[in-house]
């Protein structure tokens, strides 16, 4: 007895191996069958016998798999009959297909198409599938059965080891015993892994169906292995046309070079491509530009994820076309009409030296007048100059001590400061990253009007900074006749002015120049202030080292 | 040096604005050194008068050009090449005077071995100060080839 559910408990175990077997020879015959198709399509498309070689190769493989799984179940009749079926059907499909390429071959893309469409074609891949799947059906039946029978001897052994009164045979049991547990216990183990791995997979691809990126994965070969929907909604290529083409088919002339370098480097080296950016045809003719980022495997497979960026792209050089058009254009126009205010200046200017005292007083006042506007034309256009060429011209970057910027734009302020008795403080400085020549040009515009807008005592201005995050907080504050908080906005607008040209001359450009170069410097800038009680210029400019530290940590 | 004092200098200016030329004029009439303006137009105009050519015929040979750079049918690159390009002229110091302050405009005249380049400043007084310090500058500190006519 004991021998016998032995015995049984071992077959059952090399039954399950079996029908695992037969399933995945008809999971072979399916997945071959499949190539058979997507090679017909290869060679209807592109018409290269390679393709034929192809097509051959997995017919023969698909037809060995289905003869082998009949081979495997001669102990179940009913299987075998339905596997003898999917055999010749196989064995049709594998003739129709011939003849479709002989149509191809000789008649061409439409007439094959042609064929490719008829009842008897889709008939016979119909009764394919379904006969594949009532196989697997059936044999996942056998299985299941198969493992119930294994439980049902695992019992048989446990009972033949209680029965069993004969001392000698306690080892034996023993074994029986610890060799059941470990079947059932690995059996069970494998089906729980198998659903999970099964609901993972599930979810896998129903993400990989669903992603608005185009998802994918290459091989060795130069051939997507498998792509994403996302690809046909991106690149109007069915996936099938993704697979059947090596992806550099694809990629743009000009970045073919550069593409394969890129694999190639990354198959060498091993190392994850970050950000790489090419052009795929579309379908329709177009190119889209795709940033791709991808995991290289052992072996040279990739996983890849790619973006359309094509529009993004248009909109960037679109702006980047209009903004250096605008620049331009404030460029010429104002080089170009200083030209002529040059003439009306210097012979205003001519005609007064000369002549002055030779008129009349009016008429010397008239040449006042006209002086004095072509001049203040002249200033308003070397400004607006000054303001578009901060757009224009982009001055390298570098970590800039701000005691030595403030230092500078003092320098340049001596006159001033000297003549109004300021005193100006500053607490510690950091360093900030950005371009010297416009920060001093900062400093000195806000340390400038903090002179020029005092009121009855002298200046008073301090400058200070502080951490923010991964920036610097700087605030220049002063004692002077303040700003009315409903103009907070108004003063950094070009040539906008709260004064009448007598009590403070000027064009305007002042704050608006600071604006353009804070905003350049990725910061902002605001004003806080009480009519009468001084003002707070706030900005903020990155820092020269890009930790966030607590406040101070980065002093010199 | 006593050669460009002794005897009158001549200038050669081209330029299209008959603002500037006039401007150009009275800075060198009130200049230290006893000068000759001859002005131009265009380029054109400028190499006919340095070949000689048509109206010019009993044009001076200039010791100096003041060249402007935007002309009328051809400009001031065009003009300072070909004027280095001839083994006649090529030794004549030549100043670009002009409103453009653009790199390009920099970079390219030295390129084509203008001798200095200058903006023309804004203001009048500057101007004439310019002027006259080019004046200086050429015809009392530097010392210039023998004249050869």
């Amino acid at each position: 007895m004991s021998y016998a559910s032995t015995r049984e408990l071992l077959s059952t175990r090399d039954w399950l191996r079996h029908s695992e077997l037969v399933l995945r020879r008809i999971d072979e015959a399916s997945s071959n069958l499949l190539k058979v198709d997507s090679a017909v399509r290869g060679y209807a498309i592109k018409g290269q016998t390679a393709y034929l070689a192809t097509l051959e190769r997995d017919g023969y493989l698909a037809q060995q798999a289905v003869s082998e799984a009949k081979n495997l179940t001669v102990d179940r009749p009913s299987l075998t009959t339905k596997l003898a079926r999917l055999e010749s059907m196989v064995k049709d499909r594998l003739s129709l297909v011939r003849q479709y390429i002989q149509v191809r071959k000789a008649k061409g893309l439409a007439a094959a198409a042609v064929l490719h469409k008829t009842e008897v074609t889709l008939k016979i891949r119909e009764q394919i599938t379904e006969l594949e799947d009532s196989c697997r059906n059936q044999e996942q039946g056998v299985l299941a059965g198969r493992e119930q029978r294994a439980s049902a001897s695992l019992r048989a052994a446990m009972v033949s080891f209680w029965s069993s009164t004969v001392a000698g045979l306690f080892l034996l049991g023993g074994f029986y015993l610890i060799a059941a547990k470990l079947l059932v216990a690995q059996r069970q183990l494998h089906l729980a892994e198998g659903r999970r791995a099964n609901l993972a997979e599930d979810e896998r691809d129903r993400f990989f169906s669903l992603s608005l990126d185009l998802l994918c994965i290459s091989n060795a070969d130069g051939y997507f292995k498998r792509v994403s929907p996302a690809f046909t909604r991106t690149l109007g290529w069915s996936v099938d046309q993704m697979l059947t083409r090596p992806f550099l088919d694809f990629v743009h002339p000009d970045d073919k070079v550069a593409t394969k370098a890129e694999v190639d480097r990354q198959v060498q080296t091993g190392e994850e491509v970050l950000q790489f950016e090419n052009r795929y045809s579309h379908l329709d003719g177009s190119w889209r530009t795709l940033s791709w980022r991808s995991v290289p495997q052992p072996g040279g497979m990739m996983y890849a994820t790619a973006r359309d960026v094509t529009e993004n792209k248009r909109i960037a050089r679109a702006l980047d076309d209009k903004n250096r058009d605008l620049e331009q254009f404030a460029h010429v126009a104002s080089h170009d009409l200083q030209e002529p205010l040059r003439m009306v200046a210097s012979f205003m200017q001519l005609l007064e030296k000369k002549y002055k005292g030779q008129l009349d007083e009016q008429a010397d006042r008239w040449i006042h007048h006209a002086v004095d506007g072509a001049t203040r034309m002249q200033s308003l256009i070397q400004d607006l100059l000054t303001y578009s060429r901060l757009g224009s011209q982009d001055n390298e970057c570098c970590a800039c001590k701000m005691e030595e910027v403030i230092a500078r734009s003092l320098q340049n302020l001596q006159l001033v400061v000297s003549e109004s008795l300021a005193d100006i403080t500053m607490g510690p400085m950091p360093a900030v990253t950005g371009d010297k020549i416009q920060l001093i040009s900062l400093f000195q515009n806000l340390i400038g009007n903090a002179i020029k807008y005092r009121g009855g005592s002298p200046p008073n201005i301090h400058i200070s900074a502080e951490r923010d995050g991964s920036d610097w907080l700087f605030s220049v504050r002063d004692n002077g006749i303040g700003i009315d908080p409903q103009f907070a906005e108004r003063i950094f607008v070009i040539f906008q002015r709260l004064h009448t040209r007598k009590a403070y001359p000027g064009t305007g450009i002042g704050l608006a120049l600071c604006k353009r170069i804070v905003e350049r410097h990725g910061g902002c800038i605001r004003m806080e202030s009480e009519l009468g009680h001084g003002s707070i210029f706030l900005f903020n400019l990155p820092a020269s080292d890009k930790e966030v530290g607590s406040n101070g940590a980065a002093f010199e | 040096m006593e050669q460009h004092l002794n005897r009158c200098v001549e200038i050669l200016l081209v330029e299209d604005n008959p603002g500037d030329v006039e401007l150009t004029t009275l800075a060198l009439k009130e200049g230290k050194v006893s000068n000759h303006l001859s002005a131009v137009e265009d380029g054109i105009e400028a190499l006919a008068f340095l070949r000689r050519e048509g109206a010019y015929r009993d044009a001076p040979r200039p010791d100096l050009i003041l060249l402007d750079l935007n002309l009328p049918r051809k400009d001031g690159r065009e003009t300072l090449a070909e004027i280095r390009l001839d083994s006649e002229f090529c030794d004549i110091p030549v100043v670009i005077l002009t409103t453009s302050e653009s790199q390009l405009d920099i970079v390219e005249s030295y390129k084509l071995k203008a001798n200095c380049y200058i903006k023309k400043p804004v203001d009048l007084d500057h101007f004439m100060a310019i002027v006259r310090s080019i004046e200086d500058f050429w015809f009392t500190i530097v010392k210039l080839p023998a004249r050869r006519d």
